[in-house]
């Protein structure tokens, strides 16, 4: 029989990144590798780290030390945080994509639904009204969104629908990697599946890579590949999702899995 | 050895329950099993005796205490016990078909979705994939008004019928079965033997688990109990 084939260049590597606000407050001893397509899932319970771990990934905070290290299109190794600020701003603009838990803080609220997916495409360059328009009404679709409301205000729209707005305003640039924070939280049950179908068919379909927060370990399991384990700022466990999930290792984890109902 | 695919050498599972006052709850030790091309390893032994968590631990599902587990590829071996999360990945994708005992599915998906998904993740393009799914389908006796359902709302028989499709639909080399003739009627039981044979007349190495007398003297060229090793 034949050898799989599997991917040896990482999108992303993350070497003993370290981003401390206090004794065991933030993160560190963090390292990691994120291979194209793969969906990496962050969960831990508040505090542990996770949210500043990925504001460290995504260009927001730079750690007291170690590297994040991201192939770019081009094929240069880039670390992220020792290009200049404007060359940064660059790569995040036109390789990644950030999903807020809140749509209110990843949408612009006083422009329409169709000019908030257009401000992303004008940033990377594009300059044509015509096919802007066109091109935000097609994501619209893509994410379910009437196209007929291209026109209409963020706060029109109800929660799920804002942060599906937001999904297509993150991959209307068609980054290469994306970040996401809780993007399900604080919706309801029938809502966050309508989402986690989108997130799910859209990974596959645009072949993402993504690295994303949660603490619902029904939203790692569906989602995620692999899972990261944090606790006090460490990363107590990591590996294949199923394996963390149905054989976990660690007290933490253990403890985590126990207190779901169905994870 | 020259055609063994799967050697499992001196397997050891322990599990260690951190939060119940850290009970530890050995399974099996010094476990060693070897499977040849085209050759079917039954397990036996009483229920809780370790055969599922041994067909996990081929998987990767669960995490090896200590011992290998090897699988022999004309470009060399690979243990699962130590590979990395992305060469599991792979080695599912391409290699190593389980047919687990309950269906655990993507809720909302459809059965010919779920059921042409390894040869979609194949690279195999949807019009084959949704052929092959049909043939498969139809061959278990699905009526084809329940293709396009999710099979979260399918009776037990029919749900491991579509586990059965998924891991038969893309002819893996290493094949894992846990009871997949558990909840079947005679029709059905017959329809996975000779998928059993078909499957081992490809070449596949397999490992599987099966009460059903019958259907193991079927299939069954080596059967081990695993009694002998109970830790």
């Amino acid at each position: 029989m034949k050898m799989p084939v599997v991917e040896t260049q990482p999108l992303l590597t993350v070497n003993n990144v370290q981003k401390l606000y206090a004794i065991n407050r933030g993160c560190q001893d963090v390292n990691f590798s994120l291979y194209p397509g793969e969906v990496l899932g962050i969960v831990g319970e508040s505090g542990s780290g996770k949210s500043t771990l990925l504001n460290c990934l995504s260009g927001q905070a730079a750690p007291n030390s170690g590297d994040i290290i991201y192939h770019t299109r081009a094929g240069e190794d880039l670390n992220i945080y020792d290009i200049n600020e404007a060359k940064r701003r660059l790569l995040m603009r036109s390789e990644f994509g950030i999903v807020k838990q809140h749509p209110r803080d990843g949408l612009r609220m006083r422009v329409s639904a169709g000019a908030n997916i257009g401000e992303r495409l004008m940033a990377v360059g594009d300059r044509h009204y015509g096919h802007i328009r066109d091109v935000a009404s097609n994501w619209l679709e893509q994410v379910e969104i009437d196209a007929e409301r291209v026109d209409h205000l963020p706060s029109e729209f109800s929660g799920g629908m804002q942060q599906r707005l937001q999904i297509a305003r993150v991959l209307a640039t068609h980054p290469r990697l994306v970040l996401m924070d809780e993007p399900t939280g604080g919706l309801d049950v029938s809502v966050q599946a309508k989402i986690l179908d989108l997130i799910r068919t859209l990974v596959a379909d645009l072949n993402l890579s993504v690295i994303m927060v949660t603490h619902d370990l029904a939203v790692a399991r569906l989602l995620c590949h692999r899972l990261i384990v944090m606790q006090k700022s460490r990363v107590v466990e990591s590996g294949l999702t199923d394996q963390i999930l149905d054989d976990p290792q660690h007290a933490y984890t253990q403890l985590l899995v126990s207190s779901v109902l169905t994870p | 050895m020259s055609s063994a695919r799967l050697v499992v050498n001196n397997l050891q599972k322990d599990f260690i329950l951190h939060t119940q006052n850290s009970a530890h709850i050995p399974v099996f030790n010094g476990f060693s099993l070897s499977v040849n091309a085209g050759e079917c390893a039954v397990l036996l032994g009483p229920s809780g005796m370790g055969k599922s968590t041994f067909l996990k631990c081929l998987y990767g599902n669960y995490k090896i205490t200590s011992g290998s587990i090897s699988l022999y590829f004309e470009e060399g071996d690979i243990d699962i016990a130590t590979c990395s999360p992305e060469w599991i990945h792979g080695l599912r994708r391409q290699t190593i078909g389980y047919v687990s005992q309950f269906l655990r599915v993507i809720p909302r998906v459809a059965a010919i979705d779920l059921v042409s998904e390894p040869l979609l993740i194949q690279g195999i393009d949807k019009d084959t994939a949704y052929q092959q799914a049909a043939t498969l389908l139809a061959r278990l006796h699905i009526p084809e008004k329940l293709w396009a359902l999710s099979p979260t709302t399918f009776s037990g028989g029919e749900q491991q019928r579509i586990n059965i499709a998924r891991g038969f639909i893309a002819d893996y080399p290493v094949l894992l079965l846990d009871e997949p003739t558990a909840s079947l009627d005679a029709k059905n039981r017959a329809v996975v033997v000779e998928l059993i044979h078909e499957a081992k007349a490809k070449g596949a190495a397999i490992v599987g688990i099966f009460h059903d007398e019958d259907v193991r003297d079927k299939v069954a060229d080596n059967v081990i109990d695993l009694l002998e090793f109970v830790a």
